[in-house]
């Protein structure tokens, strides 16, 4: 800064010093050009005044005169120009044009007075002798030669200042040029240097963050969650990898590093590897392609490969970037993910035909497939626990020898896997290791090299059912998804056993229930007449012995009846009476048959066909055939026997249904109503044909049919039934095929009741 | 001919009543009929040796339901049930009960007398028993307190030694209880004993 205040005050002075010698300079200049002039002007002051004193001619005269007075003012104006620009003159100068120097006028002063004398005079040529006409032209040279010195003196010191002024201007620039060097040494370098160690310590900066950044992309790059390599496209090897690549495929840096694309997959990727690759090189890019790589170990990878070309600026793939993303656990979710769905379909279709099948032994055998199928299983063993609670049947078995299904039977021992899910809620796992008896009670199993296993019990409304069992080597133990898997099946399996057992046991009850109800009308009918009956033959038999005893010892008669003494004819008479007794009853009882009871219940026609419709649904019939009905909800209730009308009703919407079954259409439609004669009318419509004939012209009762599979109840019994409730019954041809028509009393028939019944 | 014992005879039947009080008249049975349930249970308390023919089926209260009753007074009498209509549940319940027998009608009088003979048999043999039993246990009541301590211990399977140690006297006078326990309860010898205890107890 210093240097700087330094430089500007030698620049002013300089310039000070400069500008001054320049203004001397054309002062001097001035002044000789002055002094120059008025020699000029003077010589023509001599010319002109000379022609004027020879031209005679009054316009020249005239002409010379003026021009004599322009050069006379021109002469004026530069004396003034000189005295009054320059004040003060040298003492040469002065001497020249003062002389004396200190004299008030100067000669050139009197010169132009004696030329403005002149001129005052009249216009004629006789100025030749005016005196100062003389006198200008015998100073002329003088004057002229004053003027030329003054000039040349002008011109001399105007020299000496030019050269004083070259001088000085040169010594200026040297002073100028020593101060800029000394400015650029002492400023400019500094500065200079101060900004290079600037620019130094700045670039050491940049530089450093460079390498940090480099670094730290480093460590992204080898620490990056994804396998990045780079490949050599031209020989396809690896040229540079990340850690991560080298810690997940089990190699070193180096060793990879050389290795050729294709032999790091699996040889069943590889050529969807080279495909993706010719992708690649087509294409530039490859996005998401799935592929699997092995390890140093051998452990197998899922990777998705990604990868993006570099390329020089001819366009050709210098280098590609690729990245491996493992995908192994994502595949491993995705097959988690299909197993489970595998299984539930298969638990949903299994599910499915646990509710349709109608016989357990495929179902079994289905369900073991399932297991088989679906979970990592050798073995499958469905087995069914027998009626001493102590032995298994083999139902279904796959990975065993098929002649073991249903004829082997095993007993359970507590300890073996069977013996213990069969007390346990949960599937129970059990391996050789665990429990050296675990195998009890199944040999068939001992060397086929099954090392564990799990059992779940199939469990029944009636408790303990069976159990699902399955086997596989060390390599598969359950996990807790198959251990739920097959507990779901057994319950599944356990209620599709419960529903198959009570269905199978409705239809053989819903069999026998015709039969079943005709027995037991029948029983019943027997007990009480073989009780009334035997009353009497009781008697009678007793009347004929004492009659034998009587007859054999006729002395020995003690037998009296209220102290009155009984003889023969008293016995027989008893006999006899006793033996129409009998008969009578054999009557009645044809009578009741015939007549049914008195009606005392109110009976709702409708209740009845439901529950008869309810229980055909059961039939084997039900499948093939469609039962609609309608039923008029404002159906007065009849007083009729429950029993005896349930029969009629059941027995002939069996007929329709088993008809509309055998006719393939499989129609049935019932109704009821309201009739024209205020009977409640019953109309079962059904495609079935030649159901009823035996219900409307009665064949011979025959109460004990050899059919035991069940017609029902005879149909002439039904006949009679409706007959006994003053009930009428027709036929009618309909869309469907046959309608049979039943109308039944209000009131029922009037109560008949012959003789005392049955009870005596 | 048979002797001392009573038949009962209950049936609602009327004609069977009388048919078979009349042929047990013959065989020299006493008889005494009944039509109903309640009208034998009101007559039926000095019984002596007897048994009872029964008609199972009878309106209001039948035969199983009269044995039951019969059971409750502590009445023993041998039941022989008649029925119309042998229906095995009906004689399994009855025989359960205790019946003596099970007929079914009609029956033949061979059958029926043999049968209600032996009844009455099996009833004469109780009554006899009874009679002892009783009079045992009258014989057991007269013993001293000290005889009955012998006794006590003597029917529990004690020696004389024992007996002797527990009482805190001497075998002699042990054996000198023991002869008078014989006596008075007429007992030939230790079972006897033993089982007369039993029998009242």
């Amino acid at each position: 800064m210093l240097a700087l205040v330094l430089l500007a005050l030698v620049t002013w002075i300089g310039y000070l010093v400069w500008s001054d010698n320049i203004e001397r300079l054309r002062n001097d200049a001035l002044k000789v050009n002055l002094a120059g002039r008025q020699r000029m002007l003077v010589e023509r002051v001599g010319t002109v005044t000379n022609a004027l004193a020879y031209v005679t001619d009054p316009a020249e005269r005239q002409r010379l005169r003026a021009q004599l007075i322009d050069t006379v003012g021109q002469l004026e104006h530069a004396r003034r120009l000189l005295l009054n620009d320059f004040g003060e003159l040298s003492a040469p100068l002065a001497e020249l044009y003062f002389n004396p120097p200190n004299a008030a006028n100067g000669w050139l002063d009197d010169y132009i007075e004696s030329i403005q004398a002149l001129l005052l005079l009249p216009d004629s040529a006789a100025i030749q002798l005016d005196p100062n006409f003389l006198f200008i032209q015998q100073n002329l040279v003088v004057m002229v030669d004053r003027l030329d010195r003054v000039a040349t003196h002008y011109q001399r010191e105007n020299e000496q200042d030019l050269l004083h002024s070259i001088h000085f201007d040169s010594l200026i620039r040297g002073i100028t040029l020593l101060m800029l060097l000394a400015t650029g040494f002492f400023i400019f370098r500094p500065m200079e240097k101060q900004i290079a160690k600037d620019r130094v310590v700045e670039l050491r900066a940049a530089n450093e963050a460079l390498s940090a950044s480099q670094q730290e992309l480093q460590l992204r790059y080898d620490n990056a969650p994804d396998m990045l390599l780079s490949l050599d496209p031209s020989t396809q090897t690896i040229t540079r990898c990340n850690a991560t690549a080298a810690t997940r495929l089990g190699y070193a840096k180096d060793e990879l590093i050389g290795m050729s694309r294709a032999d790091l997959y699996t040889p069943a990727c590889r050529d969807r590897a080279t495909e993706a690759f010719e992708n690649f090189l087509a294409n530039g890019r490859v996005d998401d392609v799935e592929l699997q790589v092995a390890c140093k170990d051998g452990t197998l990878i899922d990777v998705s490969l990604s990868a993006t070309a570099f390329r020089d600026p001819a366009g050709n793939i210098t280098y590609s970037d690729a990245v491996w993303r493992d995908i192994t656990r994502r595949k491993e979710a995705e097959a988690k993910i299909d197993k489970r769905t595998r299984q539930l379909t298969t638990l949903y279709l299994l599910g499915e035909q646990m509710l349709l099948s109608k016989e357990l032994g495929p179902l079994m055998h289905n369900t073991a497939f399932c297991v088989f199928d679906t979970l990592p299983v050798k073995r499958v063993v469905i087995c069914e626990l027998c009626a001493d609670g102590k032995n298994l049947t083999i139902r279904a078995a796959i990975g065993i020898p098929q002649n073991m299904v249903g004829a082997q039977s095993f007993s359970i021992d507590q300890r073996s896997l069977a013996g213990r899910a069969l007390v346990s809620d949960r599937p129970v796992h059990l391996s050789g290791k665990a429990s050296p008896s675990w195998l009890d009670g199944m040999d068939y199993l001992r060397d086929t090299g099954a090392t564990n296993g799990i059992a779940s019990l199939i469990k029944g409304s009636e408790g303990p059912f069976g159990l699902i069992m399955a086997f596989n080597d060390a390599s598969n133990v359950f996990n807790q998804d198959e251990v739920d898997y097959i507990q779901s099946l057994s319950n599944l399996l356990g209620v599709a056993a419960d529903r198959i057992r009570s269905e199978q046991r409705l239809h053989m009850l819903q069999q026998d229930l015709s039969v079943g109800t005709r027995d037991s009308a029948l029983g019943e009918l027997e007990t009480s007449l073989s009780h009334e009956l035997n009353q009497p033959l009781a008697a009678i038999m007793n009347y004929g012995q004492i009659c034998r005893r009587m007859l054999a010892a006729p002395d020995n008669m003690p037998a009296q009846v209220q102290g009155k003494p009984v003889d023969v004819a008293y016995l027989v008479d008893r006999i006899l009476g006793e033996t129409e007794r009998a008969s009578d009853i054999i009557k009645h009882m044809q009578e009741y048959v015939e007549l049914g009871d008195a009606y005392e219940t109110e009976l709702d026609i409708n209740e009845l066909i439901i529950d008869a419709v309810d229980l055909l649904k059961m039939s084997t019939y039900a499948a093939s055939v469609t039962i609609e009905s309608t039923l008029d909800s404002q159906l007065p209730k009849i007083k009729a026997d429950r029993i005896q009308i349930q029969q009629l009703l059941f027995n002939l919407l069996r007929r329709a249904m088993e008809g509309a079954a055998k006719s393939g259409r499989g129609q049935l439609k019932v109704s009821t109503r309201v009739n024209d004669k205020q009977m409640v009318e019953v109309i079962i419509d059904s495609s079935g044909t030649n159901c009823y004939d035996d219900f409307l012209e009665p064949q011979e009762y025959i109460p004990f049919s050899d059919k035991q599979e069940g017609i029902g109840v005879d149909m002439s019994v039904c006949r009679s039934i409706l007959e006994a409730h003053g009930g009428e019954a027709w036929q009618s041809s309909s869309n469907r095929g046959v309608a049979i028509h039943i109308a039944l009393l209000l009131e029922g028939k009037a109560y008949v009741r012959r003789g005392d019944g049955l009870c005596c | 001919m048979s002797g001392e014992g009573t038949v009962y005879v209950v049936d609602d039947d009327i004609a069977v009543l009388e048919s078979i009080t009349i042929l047990l008249n013959t065989a020299g049975f006493k008889t005494r009929g009944y039509t109903s349930s309640d009208t034998f249970l009101e007559e039926c308390r000095q019984l002596g040796n007897a048994c009872l023919l029964l008609d199972i089926m009878m309106p209001e209260m039948d035969g199983l339901e009269l044995q039951h009753r019969l059971k409750a007074r502590s009445i023993n009498l041998p039941i022989i049930f008649m029925t119309g209509h042998g229906k095995v549940k009906m004689a399994v319940e009855a025989m359960k009960a205790g019946a003596f027998d099970f007929l079914e009608k009609p029956f033949n009088d061979v059958v029926l007398i043999d049968c209600i003979r032996a009844a009455l048999e099996k009833q004469a043999e109780a009554l006899r028993s009874q009679v002892e039993i009783e009079r045992n246990a009258e014989a057991i009541s007269q013993l001293t307190k000290r005889e009955h301590q012998v006794f006590e211990l003597l029917v529990d399977g004690n020696s004389n030694k024992s007996i002797a140690r527990k009482l805190g006297i001497s075998v002699r006078t042990t054996e000198v209880h023991r002869a008078n326990i014989m006596r008075k309860l007429n007992a030939k010898s230790l079972s006897h004993l033993v089982k007369t205890a039993l029998a009242v107890k």
